[in-house]
């Protein structure tokens, strides 16, 4: 019986320019359960790290959470909604139990810090009576976990290559023993065969701590073979929702089956490979259409009409897989 | 005669924080550019590939060895002939915002050298052009485009601004480094089909340098594919032909990295990637013999002391003693 670890509820939020409201996640509604890999993908602009961050309760200003509820179940089997609380009891949740690994990783770390003294400030800022030698244990097991040496706990960032400061991180996120990582572009900037090689130390880490993990990147084919479950974002929104497999053999969005089509791979007929056409749209300059209708094909073919106020809710294409285009039958026939 | 050809071509860069010590960025490297071929240049970082596109503009100069334009070395043009090469040969970079002035409108920086290399008389005939080339390139309509600043347009639109400032100089090949490596995923393949065009419509080389294969698949299907590591070429083919059968060892865990999107190939991916040791070795203390020989499951004794040529091999050239048995 699968166990909801994460209930996002009807999430937003805004970015406030110039007296003008732009709102970057727009009313995401997303249930991830305990022990399963999710990803979200979705181009520049988005909204997935403004996602992330929101969960996370890290929005700066001008960012503001405008709505929405984030429950998080504990392991203990409470329910806490993280946007109730305070900022430090929020951060007894970080690290320990929701911890995340963000873009351009290869820059969090302190320059002027080994890599143990990483370890040891993350520890002790949650226990300050932490001992030094239980931390540093617990910090070689999980660098051998991610296939480091010990001697990198000696190193400073900058005598470690990118791929090793990646796997650092990783190491990091997880001395608290979280319960759900988020990880944000986790290999972009990596060369293939590390990338190879961190998606597969990922992959074992999740097996073998029963981690739930968020996967957000705009490359879906690099986490096309990991993720369980799949959500693609357009402008702000949830557009579809659903179990890879099915995301990618019948996709009920024309954004999803357009994004799935654009990808040159090594192994099919690149003939038929399409880009879709046009960009995405200027979140402060919204069609009142439906907001993927200028690059849709079936709207400029008139199937659909585009009707904005029909877009405003997802519809169950499939048991579990919900589109936002409410024209799916018509789009996707049998 | 090739268009452009690099000769024994090496190229010595001092260490930047290890006085007296020299990187050795590219080494020994042979490589034929016809007229209206794309030929793919792969590798992951660090591994030349950038390298060999800025000595192919002349941006770096080969600390040994020739490169030739149309057969006569760079060195020995006269200034008329350098300033049709330099004409001749353009390059797209890969971060399109640090590419254009951000404080020229687009035509501002577009018409500059078509005024410069006296290409068009006036500002009126540049507009001209340049209308008629973003028209064609799909920046319509032009105008809205040509009167914006780089910072107004997205990403996309700024690759094909780059294509567009390329082709306006009407070149016989075009240096490609990493064009759509900060492009979204959903536009990637509308720039490579402009390039693919703009190949087959004016007869255009590409050298489209990457390490992303599958882009490189896509761009070059017809063309020559040349795999490079620690400066050195190990192996160049059809780009179909290296695909399918790939020879050297390097290539190999090279392709069977490449992420695949499709769910359903799962249960087809290797578990273990070929390799011995997944970190490139240092570039300034590159190993001695085959440089691949540190990470390469299939190494012998000979590996590690003497360097291997590129020989021929199943039509292609690559670099291993192995090749035969592996």
């Amino acid at each position: 019986m699968t166990k909801p670890i994460l209930e996002i509820k009807n999430l937003s939020v805004d970015f406030v320019l110039h007296d003008r409201k732009l709102r970057a996640c727009d009313d995401v509604s997303l249930t991830i359960n305990r022990g399963e890999i999710v990803g979200i993908i979705g181009e520049s602009g988005s909204g997935k790290t403004t996602l992330a961050s929101g969960i996370l309760n890290l929005i700066k200003a001008p960012g503001r959470i405008a709505a929405g509820e984030v429950i998080y179940h504990t392991r203990e089997g409470k329910s806490v909604d993280l946007r109730k609380l305070k900022e430090d009891e929020f951060a007894k949740y970080r690290w320990t139990n929701l911890t995340s690994v963000f873009q351009a990783a290869q820059n969090v770390l302190n320059p002027s810090l080994r890599v143990k003294e990483h370890f040891l400030e993350t520890v002790r800022a949650h226990d300050p009576k932490a001992k030094e030698s239980d931390v540093l244990t617990k910090a070689r097991e999980l660098l051998s976990q991610v296939r480091l040496e010990e001697r990198v706990l000696d190193c400073y960032p900058h005598q470690l290559s990118g791929g090793m400061k990646q796997r650092t991180i990783i190491a990091l996120s997880l001395i608290l023993n979280p319960d759900i990582i988020f990880l944000d572009e986790p290999t972009t900037a990596l060369d293939v065969i590390t990338q190879w090689y961190i998606i597969d130390i990922l992959k074992k880490i999740q097996k073998e701590f029963g981690l739930t993990m968020v996967f957000l990147t705009h490359d879906v084919s690099i986490i096309g073979s990991v993720v369980d479950r799949l959500a693609v974002m357009y402008a702000g929104q949830v557009v579809e929702f659903g179990p890879v497999m099915d995301l990618f053999k019948r996709p009920t969005h024309p954004y999803t089956a357009g994004l799935m089509n654009a990808i040159p791979s090594l192994r099919d007929d690149v003939t038929h490979r399409k880009a879709i056409p046009g960009h995405p749209p200027d979140l402060m300059a919204l069609p009142d259409a439906c907001r993927f209708s200028p690059r849709c094909a079936h709207f400029a073919s008139g199937v659909c009409a585009g009707d904005r106020a029909k877009t405003d809710m997802l519809y169950a294409s499939r048991p579990e897989q919900l589109t936002r285009c409410y024209s799916w039958e018509k789009v996707f026939k049998p | 005669m090739s268009l452009m050809e690099l000769k024994d071509v090496s190229v010595t860069f001092d260490a930047e924080q290890r006085k007296g010590q020299k990187v050795r960025a590219l080494v020994g490297l042979n490589l034929k550019i016809e007229p209206g071929e794309i030929v793919a240049v792969v590798g992951e970082s660090g591994c030349g590939k950038t390298t060999l596109g800025k000595v192919l503009v002349d941006i770096y100069q080969p600390t040994e060895g020739q490169a030739l334009y149309n057969g006569k070395d760079l060195r020995s043009l006269t200034k008329e002939e350098y300033r049709k090469y330099r004409l001749g040969v353009q390059m797209i970079h890969q971060d399109s915002y640090a590419a254009l002035n951000p404080n020229r409108t687009i035509f501002q920086s577009l018409s500059l050298p078509l005024l410069q290399h006296k290409l068009v008389k006036n500002k009126d005939e540049a507009w001209g052009l340049l209308s008629e080339l973003f028209e064609e390139i799909g920046l319509n309509p032009a105008r809205l485009f040509l009167e914006k600043y780089p910072h107004q347009l997205s990403g996309g639109q700024r690759q094909r601004i780059l294509l567009a400032r390329a082709l306006s100089v009407r070149p016989s090949l075009i240096v490609a480094d990493e064009p759509v490596s900060m492009v979204d995923v959903s536009l990637r393949i509308s720039l490579l089909d402009l390039m693919a065009r703009a190949n087959k419509k004016y007869g255009i080389s590409f050298v489209y340098i990457t390490h992303d294969l599958g882009t490189a698949r896509y761009i070059a299907q017809h063309g020559r594919i040349a795999v490079m590591y620690l400066g050195r070429m190990v192996e160049l083919n059809q780009i179909q032909a290296a695909l399918d059968k790939p020879a050297h060892p390097y290539f190999h865990a090279l392709i069977a990295a490449v992420p695949e999107a499709d769910p359903t190939l799962r249960g087809g991916k290797i578990a273990q990637l070929p390799l011995k040791s997944f970190d490139m070795p240092s570039v300034i203390n590159a190993p001695p013999g085959c440089k691949f020989h540190p990470r390469c499951p299939y190494a012998n004794e000979r590996c590690g002391t003497e360097e291997p040529k590129l020989r021929e091999f199943r039509g292609g050239l690559v670099a291993c003693h192995l090749v035969e048995t592996i």
